[in-house]
């Protein structure tokens, strides 16, 4: 016997697009974050807005959380179910390219449709959409706007942010709302990184940018992570800017090379630095020679470079493949965020050493070095109890360290579950209580996304009442 | 404003949060160096005026990190002249001249980032929005917060940055602004196309957008019956060079004068001047219906001093702003729930701040209200 609500998702989308039985929704308990997991009461599948509003108002009429969910590669929990039932509305069924302009360089997609399948379908026209977070072969667009998500070449392109230029969704009231960048406040800037909790995309317009005539990428090694950090720096400075500045450090570099994902790097060095220069020949050909000046500086091992797509592909192969590689260390991985200014790279790094140290956990490094996004990889085994929590204590000392070196908990992951209770290391009650208004002009009930983002306890308005349902109206 | 005007010209942050608690709920207009003073807000419907010009410290200036840290009454021109030693400069700009001093540099960075112009090297990636990092803000109702943070890169937290460019200062008062900065590159060039007939012009100009990598700005500049391309290209010598024998355009101005020079010539507007955006593809529609005087930007965005007659064809938006006027940046967004949205962030966040914009707001709602209402 379905209850009234059952029923009303029932009329809404018929059972072929509803998915009750435990088995189903036991797939969507999780995303990329390994440490929290709870199942859906149910599963929605609508393939129109209209049919998006309707399930927000029907969360809303019922008291239920509703959580939007694109691929499930969020690594910070954005995409996981809340504790308290909810209704889950995936939306792979809306996936398609509504319109685009070449010559206007923009296009207006469902929220459903995969990162790079956007790329394909325009890059006919010497386009694509140059956001690239590294789960791009699978991630969608609306979850990429829900995350704001970075990626390797956001040194030089932008985040998510960057890159969208209007947005259509339903509010925590159920109702539509259409912000663009041309029209009004910021909307779409606010909406974009709001990880859900504002409400549920159902078109976004992106724009799309020229494909690079020619692309080069470099391979340097380097006998330190110190010597690899200050070439970064030496580059970020001279005025040229690479579509991508990556470093891997010893112990990714082993656990890649020992995998599938094995691409040549050096096994003697202590830390591998990818460069990519993009853009017209003329100019990757001019800029080259400085680049490979920068680079031995420091000192190098070794510099290899090719503007041949089959060797790039394997230079970046190791540096893609590197968190599957860390399977070879452990059970589970634990991909953490921060931020730190790229002054400060080598120094936070000696100290993030230290605490893996501390917590007897094995750690390794693969990062956005242009940006100063570090990703300490924590490698546990989720089955031992004190192993996870010693991960995840040196994983919120990491964040902290981050903060305190002036930066930030997170470069592109999202708060999620993950790290709302280190929002605290940036941000105070006044902060807090100023996002707790912001959320309630989109979601007075907070019904969208909910027990995220916001830490629990203490004085925040927010967080005392992040349990969807303790308090309905703000 | 009125002689009953209180002004309060707060000589540091806390100063400057007090003062703001203090005026909780009245009429107050914001301004940092007082070049857009006419703008935000009527004269008569005035009973505070917040005056930033005296937080004009660079708080902090990190070269390496390229990023630095700036109080809302430093002006552009004394940030200009603090990042030129390092090689640095804001991508967004160069900005108009002041509407009421005519002087570039006066512009304040508080007033800047509020207004938001449109100008030649703000487009993709070089928008304001990109710029701002982080802030720290009190707003209408006297609290204070702080958004964003000192690094390049930082998802962390509601991007409140966003609500603040472009707002006219509506929601809140930007005190202390993070400012992404760039490492300027070796050589920068600005060239200037010969003269083009209306409709030639416009295609090159559409040629040269579809094949030409993209540069650091590229104005068509419509002086009536005739235009003309500046294009400020950037890079190494050698690209540089190639660029400029591949258009076949002259050299203008070199390094950091062609830098501030784009978008000079032709700012001189007078009388009602006016913004907005179009589609590329639109363009040519649109300047059939007469003789222009104007500029366009990269992207589409562009400062006119005439519109044709009659509304604009699809795909053009105007917004109706007056340099020198009295009308606030920006319009109200058309679409309802956009606007229903703005008023609760208003309501939230606005108090007395910037009262014509609440009115403005107000009024779009009510209008729309009583539409729907009568269908």
């Amino acid at each position: 016997m379905k209850n009234r609500f059952e029923q009303k998702l029932l009329e809404l989308l018929g059972k072929e697009r509803v998915f009750w039985d435990p088995a189903a929704r036991l797939c969507y308990s999780l995303d990329g974050y390994p440490i929290q997991k709870h199942t859906p009461r149910a599963v929605a599948l609508p393939e129109t807005g209209q049919e998006i509003q309707a399930l927000v108002k029907l969360a809303l009429e019922e008291g239920v959380p509703i959580l939007p969910r694109g691929a499930g590669t969020c690594l910070s929990g954005g995409a996981t179910p809340p504790k308290e039932p909810c209704l889950l509305v995936e939306l792979a069924r809306m996936r398609n390219l509504l319109s685009w302009s070449p010559e206007d360089r923009y296009a207006i997609v469902q929220p459903g449709l995969v990162n790079l399948d956007l790329s394909v379908l325009v890059g006919p026209k010497g386009l694509y959409y140059a956001p690239d977070p590294s789960s791009q072969k699978a991630s969608t667009i609306g979850g990429n706007l829900a995350e704001n998500a970075g990626g390797p070449h956001c040194f030089k392109y932008g985040m998510t942010t960057d890159h969208i230029l209007a947005v259509r969704f339903v509010d925590g009231r159920g109702e539509f709302v259409h912000a663009d960048l041309e029209d009004g406040p910021d909307l779409v800037g606010l909406f974009t990184g709001s990880e859900g909790t504002f409400g549920i995309a159902t078109e976004i317009k992106v724009r799309l940018s020229p494909s690079p005539e020619r692309i080069k990428t470099f391979l340097a090694s380097y006998p330190s992570m110190e010597s690899a950090c200050k070439a970064v720096s030496r580059i970020v400075r001279c005025g040229i800017v690479p579509a991508a500045l990556e470093i891997l450090d010893r112990l990714t570099i082993e656990a890649v090379e020992a995998s599938v994902f094995a691409a040549g790097y050096p096994r003697d060095a202590e830390a591998v630095l990818l460069v990519e220069l993009d853009g017209p020949a003329t100019e990757v050909e001019a800029d080259s020679p400085r680049v490979v000046d920068l680079l031995e500086e420091e000192r190098p091992l070794a510099i290899e470079s090719t503007t041949d797509a089959e060797q790039r592909l394997r230079l970046w192969k190791g540096r893609k493949g590197a968190f599957g590689a860390m399977g070879r260390l452990k059970p589970n991985i634990f991909v953490l965020d921060g931020v730190v200014p790229t002054s400060k790279l080598a120094s936070t790094l000696e100290q993030v050493a230290k605490i893996g140290k501390k917590h007897g956990i094995v750690l390794s490094n693969v990062f956005h070095a242009g940006d100063g996004n570090l990703h300490p990889n924590l490698s546990f085994d989720g089955r031992d109890p004190d192993e996870t929590k010693r991960a995840m204590a040196a994983g919120m000392e990491i964040l902290d360290l981050c903060v305190r070196e002036g930066g930030s908990i997170s470069g592109e992951h999202g708060i999620g579950f993950e790290k709302r209770e280190a929002m605290r290391f940036m941000f105070d009650e006044e902060d807090l209580d100023a996002f707790g208004r912001l959320r309630a002009c989109f979601d007075p009930r907070r019904v969208c996304n909910p027990e995220k983002f916001f830490p629990t306890g203490g004085g925040c308005k927010e967080g005392r009442s992040a349990q969807f349902g303790e308090k309905s109206i703000v | 404003m009125s002689e009953r005007t209180q002004v309060l010209r707060p000589e540091s942050i806390e100063e400057a949060i007090q003062a703001v608690r203090e005026l909780q709920g009245v009429p107050t207009l914001v301004k940092c160096g007082g070049s857009a003073r006419n703008r935000g807000v009527s004269p008569g419907e005035t009973e505070a005026c917040l005056d930033l010009s005296s937080l004009n410290k660079i708080t902090r200036l990190d070269p390496d990190d390229l990023s630095c840290g700036v109080q809302a009454g430093v002006s552009m021109k004394e940030l200009e002249e603090a990042l030129a030693p390092h090689g640095l400069a804001l991508e967004s700009g160069p900005f108009a001249p002041s509407p009421s001093t005519g002087a570039m540099g006066s512009r304040s960075i508080g007033g800047v980032l509020a207004e938001a112009p449109p100008a030649p090297r703000s487009f993709d990636r070089g928008r304001l929005r990109s710029q701002l990092i982080g802030l720290f803000a009190v707003d209408g109702h006297g609290r204070s917060f702080k958004a964003g943070g000192r690094v390049v890169k930082n998802v962390a937290g509601y991007d409140l940055c966003k609500l603040f460019v472009g707002s006219g200062g509506a929601f809140f008062v930007g005190l202390e602004f993070q400012l992404r900065l760039i490492a300027l590159p070796a050589r920068i060039v600005l060239l200037t196309s010969p003269p083009f007939g209306l409709e030639e012009g416009i295609a090159k100009w559409r040629e040269l957008r579809k094949n030409l990598p993209t540069p650091r700005a590229m104005d068509l500049v419509f002086e009536e019956n005739s235009c003309r391309i500046e294009l400020l290209l950037g890079g190494s010598s050698a690209y540089v060079e190639s660029q400029i024998r591949r258009t076949g355009f002259e050299p203008r101005l070199e390094g950091e004068a062609a830098w501030k020079g784009i978008g000079k010539e032709g700012a001189d507007f007078e009388g009602t001047v006016f913004r907005g955006s179009c589609l590329p593809s639109r363009l040519s529609a649109w300047l059939q219906e007469g003789p222009l005087r104007g500029r366009i930007h990269y992207q589409g965005a562009f400062a006119w001093d005439r519109v044709p007659g009659g509304a604009p064809p699809e795909g053009i938006l105007v917004h109706p702003t007056q340099l020198g006027g009295t009308q606030v940046p920006g319009t109200p967004p058309r679409d309802p729930g956009a606007r229903r949205i703005a008023m609760e962030l208003k309501r939230s966040f606005g108090g007395g701040l910037m009262p014509e914009r609440l009115s403005f707001l107000t009024s779009a709602a009510s209008m729309e209200r009583s539409k729907e209402e009568r269908s």
